[in-house]
């Protein structure tokens, strides 16, 4: 009697996620390409890529008005024919509707078992739960969420564990336009990152951060086929961290600082077998006590300031929706009153994706 | 890639040219023929035309829009003529079309919605698709400029035609107001963008669209987001 119930019970929860579903998406695909960058004043650097990766998507609903997603993939690049890289991606989302609003969930994970061009190996678990509430025809809407996050590296010492909040309200006065307005605050706590005194030893406690950020999005629809968007971003940090460099110089407050950003972007697809991605960024940091060296590796008198410009784009085609070429680029560079801190990089890569 | 977007543009002309055509009186027009710089005789053949579409039971002030492109291309008048010949012989079938079923009535009676179904017959729209999106627009007559411009817009995107006019007489009928269809493109776009076939994607769509009150909660629907 309890296994019939029990098969009802799995029966009544999956059979609308059976019913109300889109079949999943699996997507195959190989790619090839180059990364070039400098930086530290080191001599440019340039490898040759060639990567495969492999995604699998998958929506539903959740009983008569949820909604579940679920989003999987692994990608692995060889890097100059010799080092294997690899990272692995998975991400849930569910929405529910409770009271007069939804009740959104979401939950992640980040890993790399080799490590990437950019971290040792890590393991990022994400979480998230919120409420959003629309109001009117739906033109105004309003969402409160709770997010966090662990990143573990066991090979490097920048472990975090953050938690943080956020409000969004946006006004859709027309399906060619809309703003939101965003603003939250979090708590990073980089629990392997040890003080300093003065003196060089350890002070005890780890470092800290507070960060506040307000987002100001604007996004519309140009004609029928084209998407623009425009975030405007502003970043308040304030850490307790500092730093130490023998034989005796002790840095206070390493890492608070204000950054400013735009990043416009542009998405066409003028045809179904075409679609254009574009985009541009320009992100302007300025650090409140740091100060910056000079070429000769002596502190200066000046706040640090590091600023950074820059771009992407990419092009797909596909004949019948299975098969697809791809081509994508991205560039930036990083100015700064510090030499150490300019740098700028190029990347280019095409291939093919197979979506079955 | 320039050519996906010509038949659009051609149908947003032509279509916000009727608003010009209405400020128009018939006197007028003939002034403005006479004003355009062609010889007398070419004056005249060109005020013959228009009787002969007044002669046929239309107003010639839906001809205007013609006129005054052809004034500003600077085209012969042996040209603006047969283009002229063309729109009436468009009219004429649009107006049969139209009159083949009871919703067509009301279209026919509105200058604006005649116009639009001769364009859209310009636009290589067969006379199934132009009755169907009648049909569905019978209790919105005023979104018809809508609904023919969203299924235009499906087919010059790529999409089967038998799913763009499923679609366009399925949004004609939900509670989607008509200021949102664009929306409809834009999940298709999206739907591209995360691998779902447009064909299918439009199938979830038209099953949604009867049950939503709003666009935001088709996108939600739709895209999951």
């Amino acid at each position: 009697m309890n296994k019939l119930l029990l098969f009802l019970l799995f029966f009544l929860f999956i059979a609308p996620i059976i019913l109300y579903s889109l079949p999943p998406v699996f997507i195959l695909g190989i790619s090839g390409g180059t990364e070039a960058a400098s930086e530290n004043q080191e001599p440019v650097s340039a490898d040759f890529i060639t990567g495969a990766d492999a995604s699998l998507g998958w929506r539903g609903y959740l009983f008569e008005k949820g909604y579940i997603s679920i989003a999987a993939g692994f990608s692995g690049k060889i890097v100059n024919l010799g080092t294997f890289q690899d990272q692995e991606n998975l991400l849930i989302k569910a929405s529910l509707p409770g009271g007069p609003g939804r009740i959104n969930l979401e939950s992640g994970l980040l890993s790399s078992i080799t490590g990437t061009s950019l971290s040792s190996p890590f393991v990022n678990p994400q979480w998230g739960i919120g409420f959003s509430l629309d109001f009117g025809n739906g033109d105004i809407s309003g969402a409160a969420e709770y997010s966090g996050y662990s990143l573990v590296e066991p090979d490097d010492t920048g472990d975090i564990f953050y938690e943080g909040g956020k409000i969004t309200v946006s006004y859709s006065p027309s399906i060619r336009y809309e703003i939101a307005l965003s603003g939250g605050a979090g708590w990073e706590n980089w629990y392997e990152n040890a003080l300093y005194t003065d003196a060089g030893g350890t002070a005890g406690g780890n470092r800290q951060d507070w960060v506040l950020d307000g987002k100001l999005t604007s996004r519309g629809l140009l004609g029928y086929f084209t998407e623009w968007n425009v975030p405007v971003r502003f970043i308040w940090r304030n850490s307790n961290a500092n730093g130490f460099l023998e034989p005796d110089q002790f840095i206070p407050d390493t890492e608070s600082r204000i950054n400013f950003s735009v990043s416009p972007e542009l998405s066409l697809s003028p045809h179904r077998s075409i679609s254009i991605e574009t985009g541009a960024y320009a992100d302007f940091g300025r650090y409140l006590e740091r100060k910056a060296f000079n070429s000769a590796g002596v502190v200066t008198d000046t706040h640090l300031f590091v600023n950074s410009l820059g771009g992407n784009f990419a092009f797909d085609w596909t004949r019948n929706n299975t098969f697809f070429v791809l081509l994508s680029g991205q560039g930036g560079y990083a100015f700064s009153n510090d030499p150490f801190e300019t740098g700028w990089f190029f990347g280019a890569s095409g291939g093919i994706q197979v979506s079955f | 890639m320039l050519k996906h977007f010509v038949p659009v543009i051609l149908l947003f002309f032509c279509i916000t040219s009727v608003s010009f055509a209405d400020s128009f009186t018939e006197k007028s027009i003939k002034d403005f023929v006479r004003e355009s710089g062609y010889s007398e005789s070419e004056q005249a053949a060109i005020v013959n035309t228009l009787t002969e579409a007044e002669a046929a039971g239309f107003d010639s002030t839906m001809l205007f829009p013609r006129i005054k492109e052809a004034k500003a291309k600077k085209v012969s008048a042996q040209r603006l003529i047969s283009v002229l010949k063309k729109e009436i012989e468009r009219l004429i079938s649009a107006e049969s079309i139209l009159s083949q079923i009871p919703e067509g009535k009301a279209f026919l009676k509105n200058q604006a919605s005649l116009l639009r179904a001769a364009n859209l017959i310009a636009w290589g729209a067969e006379e199934a698709e132009l009755l169907a999106i009648v049909t569905a627009c019978k209790n919105r007559p005023e979104d018809f400029q809508q609904a023919t411009i969203l299924f235009v817009s499906l087919v010059t995107w790529g999409l089967e035609r038998g799913s763009s006019l499923e679609l366009t007489e399925a949004a004609a009928l939900s509670k989607l107001k008509s200021r949102n269809f664009p929306g409809i493109q834009e999940l298709l776009v999206r739907g591209r963008g995360n691998s779902i076939p447009p064909e299918k994607l439009a199938f979830e769509i038209i099953k949604a669209l009867p049950e939503i009150t709003n666009f935001s909660e088709l996108k939600r629907r739709i895209l999951y987001e």
